[in-house]
């Protein structure tokens, strides 16, 4: 696997708690100027490969972006913009404040908060606390925190959750454009019918293991949907045929 | 060097911006103060040199002049030993740690810079209020107080230590929550 320029890397990513065995040797790559899809059903292992790639979770193996780790940038936001579920602030604050605070970590001008905000349609709730924030709205603020930095790198989990119908088209252009614009686009999900519609790559985890990775059109060979490849390759696919024979 | 010191501001504007700090601001600053008035009048009255003996109401006698006050301050003890605290376990609410590493990936850094945070909040506070509650306390005392602005040498050194309690006491409270070793 080379570590390309402004790619993703994860190389032989291990994982344990006790004695289960979390992530078993994941390596997969997320190319610059495409939308790598992070698929697998819960538990699979998702979260997890993207805590370790953002130093959140510590592991054996490399997790990489450009060829460096997280924890090795002094100005984190500046290079990767990250997007988890949950507001991950103090809901008696501002939206405003929130991100502020989160742009004066990294020296990021305050001015790009206006911007953000209006970039993910959030302008009017710039004095909204973040307690009275819907779920939809709730996963924007995160996308406008994750670009705070204009990174080059951006890692969201499951960033569908809660959106809208107009949320969602909304989402699928805008991370489109992101992925044109030259950045490199690592998104996990479990809606298999959203990332068809969006993405160039497809990584496949399930049980901590990769069972399939690459770009979408070979990896969905002639099944017709993502959602058949996914439950052709998942456990879960043959345990639901079983129970309708 | 750099990155750290916007850690400390990064932890610091985090605190300020947090609605328990202004409740724990007006507990001390102006609840403590005024209950300080109170009792001070309510010596006033009695007089300095009132004892259990001339007042049965009184359990012992009262302090020398340069220690009246000192009492009042216990008031606030506790809202800053709940403030580290609160501060402390804020950040496993609504995944507030995650942000705060995704902002700062080191988490000594993170570590130090919340201790220092809250080192300077506390201290800020803690001599403002406790200050303040002399001060008002002499005010209440009136013409046989001491100078509500000066006061004495030894009301001033129990001003610092009694500061310098407090101080041990919130971030100690607010360390419980966060090591180096979690992440969120």
């Amino acid at each position: 696997m080379t570590n390309q320029p402004k790619n993703i890397v994860i190389s032989h990513v291990h994982k344990r708690h006790g004695n289960k065995e979390i992530l078993k040797d994941v390596s997969f790559e997320a190319k610059q100027g495409r939308i790598t899809a992070f698929l697998g059903p819960n538990g699979a292992g998702k979260s997890s490969t993207l805590r370790i790639l953002l130093g959140l979770d510590r592991s054996t193996g490399t997790a990489t972006f450009g060829g460096r780790k997280y924890v090795t940038f002094d100005t984190p936001l500046k290079v990767v913009g990250a997007a988890f579920d949950g507001i991950g602030g103090n809901l008696s604050r501002k939206v405003k404040t929130h991100l502020k605070i989160i742009a004066q970590s990294n020296g990021i001008p305050n001015s790009r908060v206006a911007e953000v905000l209006k970039i993910v349609g959030l302008p009017d709730k710039v004095n909204a606390r973040l307690g009275t924030l819907s779920l939809g709205e709730g996963q924007r603020l995160g996308l406008a925190a994750a670009l705070l930095g204009n990174p080059q790198y951006l890692v969201l989990d499951e960033p569908t959750n809660g959106l809208d119908p107009t949320g969602i088209r909304w989402f699928r252009k805008f991370i489109r454009q992101q992925a044109d614009l030259g950045k490199t686009v690592l998104l996990s999900s479990h809606l298999l019918s959203e990332v068809e519609a969006v993405a160039d790559d497809v990584v496949i985890i399930d049980h901590g293991k990769i069972i399939a990775t690459g770009e979408l059109h070979q990896v969905m060979k002639n099944l017709e949907s993502l959602e058949d490849v996914f439950f052709s390759l998942t456990e879960e696919g043959e345990a639901i045929d079983e129970n309708f024979l | 060097m750099k990155t750290f010191s916007r850690t400390v501001r990064f932890e610091l504007i985090k605190i300020t911006s947090s609605r328990v700090w202004w409740v724990i601001c007006t507990l001390v600053v102006a609840v403590q103060p005024f209950l300080a008035y109170i009792l001070a009048k309510s010596y006033a009255q009695m007089g300095l040199d009132a004892t259990p003996e001339t007042h049965p109401g009184l359990a012992e006698a009262l302090p020398p002049l340069d220690y009246i006050g000192l009492e009042s301050i216990l008031f606030g003890l506790l809202p800053m030993v709940v403030f580290g605290g609160i501060i402390g376990a804020s950040e496993f609410k609504h995944h507030e740690l995650r942000t705060t590493l995704l902002c700062q990936s080191s988490h000594i850094q993170v570590f130090g810079g919340k201790v220092i945070a809250l080192l300077v909040c506390t201290t800020l506070l803690s001599l403002i209020t406790i200050w303040a509650t002399i001060s008002i306390t002499h005010v209440g005392l009136g013409e046989e107080g001491l100078h509500p602005l000066y006061l004495s040498t030894i009301a001033w050194q129990y001003i610092f230590f009694a500061a310098l309690n407090r101080k041990l006491f919130s971030p100690k409270m607010g360390m419980g929550g966060v090591s180096p070793s979690g992440s969120g």
